[in-house]
């Protein structure tokens, strides 16, 4: 039944809420930054420098946002990619991860 | 009332505060709100009071039912009629009279039919697709136990930032209820949005 089915929740995170949710589905953008090895690095909204692996997609200057398993605290096996754009605010993306793991509001979105 | 969503004002590539995303008008649940039309542009005033609440699928999976006909949903102490969620479209599926898909915005999956009935609605469906973010704006329906949008505006996302704003808009709503509940139950204490603003009003505020 979809109502209750959660396996494909994914909570939005940045590089310093990435190591709650390790092995879990986790949801972020980041600034691309280069390509080494087959994976993908870029910057999150809080200046990690994360890796993602199996990115379908990326390109310089932009954002990309990156759906998937969060391997470890610095690293997501991607699901999904998508392009957005470079005119992404991500200051307001960064304070919404911080909302997110808060405990007066985390049921809104976890 | 919160149309505010339909376009993000921060600055391209800005570092816009996300505290600016809640200043200007708070949202009092007492208030009459407008509806807005499917292409976000002009503001019409339905008959009757609806408040057009931003939810996550989370918060309307684990909204409560009226206890009268079980058609409606209560989501922290208000009733819950008109919604706007955002998420990306999945299963889109065209029939003669209706479109119909799945939405995903991260925090679950609900089914969104959207009635085909003039030209004008086609044409709005045909201009997005499987994997596509998208803006929902409708109506939350239960039938049989199972919760669908009955959707009178589907949106193409443009701007990125609608999703974030979105979702600001969701926790900002959610602390808004929240408050206007316990003081309901506490009369000395009176809700203010503003105090969840934590920027401060600009000097040139105009009564």
């Amino acid at each position: 039944d979809m109502d209750m089915d959660a396996s494909f929740r994914s909570a939005i995170v940045n590089g310093e809420t990435l190591k709650m949710f390790v092995g879990q589905r986790v949801r972020t953008v980041l600034k691309f930054q280069h390509t080494q090895g087959g994976v993908l690095v870029g910057q999150s909204t809080d200046g990690h420098q994360l890796t993602i692996r199996g990115a379908s997609e990326g390109r310089e200057s932009h954002y990309l946002e990156v759906i998937g398993i969060a391997d470890n605290d610095q690293s997501i096996s991607a699901e999904t990619c998508k392009d957005f754009d470079d005119n992404f605010d991500a200051d307001a993306f960064n304070g919404l991860c911080k909302l997110v793991v808060n405990g007066k509001v985390k049921e809104v979105l976890l | 009332m919160y149309n505010g969503g339909d376009h993000y004002d921060g600055n391209g590539g800005g570092a816009a505060n996300a505290n600016s995303l809640f200043s200007g008008g708070g949202f009092m649940p007492s208030q009459t709100t407008n509806t807005p039309e499917g292409s976000g542009g002009g503001i019409t005033k339905t008959r009757g009071a609806q408040t057009l609440l931003p939810l996550t699928v989370k918060q309307i999976m684990d909204a409560s039912q009226t206890n009268d006909d079980k058609s409606s949903f209560v989501v922290n102490g208000t009733e819950v009629s008109t919604v706007r969620l955002v998420g990306r479209m999945m299963n889109k599926a065209e029939r003669i009279t209706d479109v119909r898909f799945i939405l995903d915005d991260g925090t679950g999956r609900i089914e969104v039919n959207r009635w085909a009935n003039e030209t004008s609605d086609n044409t709005e469906m045909g201009l997005v697709k499987d994997g596509d973010y998208v803006i929902v704006n409708g109506g939350l329906k239960g039938f049989q136990g199972k919760r669908h949008i009955v959707a009178y505006s589907v949106r193409l996302v443009t701007n990125y930032n609608d999703i974030t704003h979105h979702f600001l808009y969701c926790i900002y709503v959610h602390l808004d209820l929240a408050k206007a509940k316990k003081s309901a139950t506490q009369p000395q204490v009176t809700a203010n949005a503003s105090t969840w603003n934590q920027a401060p009003p600009p000097n040139n505020q105009v009564v």
